[in-house]
């Protein structure tokens, strides 16, 4: 009798960081040369694959799934299937990204749009403001996904996952906070492609056997600045930021609160416990057909934007504003009230949370919401051991009378 | 059906370096590019997948979310180019 030899093997065993690189689709790998051409530092080489983006520090891990789903094939006489068919392929790349700044959340976001601008007047003057508006952009942006890691025996060979189509599923939910870095969710799935050939429709993950060399290296993008922690306030705006200034909000740049020429009389909610969190997730229908194991096309069928935190002041006036059907009056050295009961059409109002960059404090982060609904309504609580809070969550309305990509908020930052 | 793979038409890990970059754009001169994310150009919004012409200094601002269409492999241009006019 003969043995067959065991298969050890440590060099197969992947452990190290990777990078997540966005590369336009037209300059992503071909059906005919199906993988990455790296450059020598192991970035996607930027002639072959020009406009690949780096999408900057990855908190904890970067995770590429691809999982079939067997249909089973059974039959009466027997107590298992008896064989299986692929009924669907996910494909998925996902990671917890730490750099909160508007081209990257946009990214995340993928219907988001982004601007530029440099502001005209004001302390802030001559300062570049960027954007990421969001609301009424159908299309989904798609695009060519890689995860690119040195191998632990030689740092310059690596593991390579490609998912030649993919849209972005995970957009955003991020924490402004004293405790916690503002860390974010990204995920992409993957479509098929039904122009490449059967078999690697979709993607593939690969070993380079032979040293990184020569090449155009691409920019990677590390800029711990733009890791988000410190506090935040929140307000209501008297006024929203008018669509003909492009969603802004004006930012009084010595007090960092709302200008009040701008927007009129704004109400601060006072002191928060922990973090509020501005989310925005986009819900994407998949188109599939018959023929392919994956959706071949995306649409975005929702949109939903919502701020939330918890407040500790429970005046009455906050209470009320949390209720969004609560009344509230005061007679001054008398009483505050909050009355509700058969109010039936909730106030919308304006949210916006503003706070300074951990790096520049002068400088403000801002996440404004145009018109929203306070939806978790109110709760008190009579206890010795703590003191009372309240969450109070604004989910965002479209407002029709704006701009197409910009109809219902925006994440703004002085750069 | 195609079958197998034939890894032609592009440089390969082992032949690095053998495609040329094209030119860069002259300061002041326009060029093209594709929209890969939605983005906001001096109050106009151009959406994924659009051709706008932009000068170098724009370009740059919005560098993330475009690529220049004589920056792209030759087949893939003309591919998109003819998915455009359709």
């Amino acid at each position: 009798m003969a043995g067959t030899a065991k298969n050890y093997a440590p060099l197969s065993i992947v452990q190290g960081p990777g990078d997540l690189w966005a590369i336009p689709i037209a300059a992503a790998p071909t059906d005919t040369a199906i993988r990455l051409v790296l450059a020598s530092d192991g970035s996607p080489d930027a002639t072959t694959h020009p406009g690949s983006v780096h999408l900057g520090s990855v908190a904890e891990s970067i995770t590429t799934a691809v999982k079939p789903k067997l249909s089973e094939i059974h039959v009466d006489q027997f107590d298992a299937p008896i064989d299986t068919y692929v009924a669907g392929l996910g494909a998925t790349i996902k990671a917890k990204m730490a750099q909160t700044e508007a081209q990257k959340i946009q990214r995340m976001l993928g219907v988001g749009v982004y601007a530029s601008t440099v502001v005209a007047s004001g302390d802030f003057s001559g300062l570049t403001m960027e954007t990421c508006t969001f609301g009424g952009i159908n299309t989904v942006p798609l695009i060519c996904l890689a995860v690119i890691s040195a191998t632990h025996a030689n740092p310059a060979q690596y593991v390579v996952s490609v998912l030649y189509v993919g849209y972005s599923t995970g957009a955003f939910s991020i924490a402004l906070g004293r405790a916690k870095n503002a860390m974010y969710e990204a995920s992409f799935s993957a479509l098929s492609d039904p122009t490449r050939t059967v078999g690697r429709q979709i993607g593939l993950v690969y070993q380079t056997l032979v040293n990184a060399s020569g090449g155009t290296p691409t920019a990677r993008n590390f800029v711990p600045g733009e890791i988000y922690e410190g506090p935040c306030d929140v307000w209501l705006l008297g006024t929203a930021p008018l669509d003909s200034a492009a969603g802004v909000v004006s930012i009084d740049p010595t007090t960092l609160t709302p200008d009040s020429t701008v927007h009129g009389t704004c109400t601060h909610l006072g002191l928060a416990q922990g973090a509020a969190t501005l989310s925005v997730a986009a819900k994407i229908d998949q188109i599939t057909a018959d023929q392919f194991d994956a959706p071949i096309a995306v649409y975005l069928a929702s949109l939903q934007a919502s701020i939330e935190v918890e407040l500790l002041q429970s005046s009455m006036q906050n209470l009320a504003t949390a209720l969004g059907v609560g009344t509230y009056a005061t007679t001054a050295n008398v009483f505050a009230q909050t009355t509700f009961g058969g109010t039936n059409q909730a106030t919308a109002v304006c949210v916006a949370v503003i706070g300074c960059k951990r790096m520049a404090p002068t400088k403000p982060v801002c996440a404004c919401l145009y018109l929203v609904d306070p939806t978790d309504g109110i709760s008190w609580l009579a206890q010795r051991s703590k003191p009372n809070a309240f969450k109070v969550k604004f989910e965002g309305h479209s407002d029709v009378t704006r701009t197409a990509g910009r109809q219902i908020g925006l994440w703004q930052e002085i750069m | 059906m195609k079958t197998g793979e034939e890894n032609v038409g592009m440089p390969t890990q082992t032949k690095p370096g053998t495609v040329a970059a094209p030119p860069a754009q002259p300061d002041g001169a326009m060029a093209e590019y594709r929209v890969l994310l939605p983005v906001d150009i001096a109050g106009k919004i151009y959406q994924y997948d659009a051709v706008v012409a932009l000068d170098a200094a724009t370009a740059k601002t919005y560098a993330h979310a475009l690529v220049r269409v004589e920056d792209l492999p030759k087949a893939a241009a003309k591919e998109q180019a003819t998915t455009e006019v359709k």
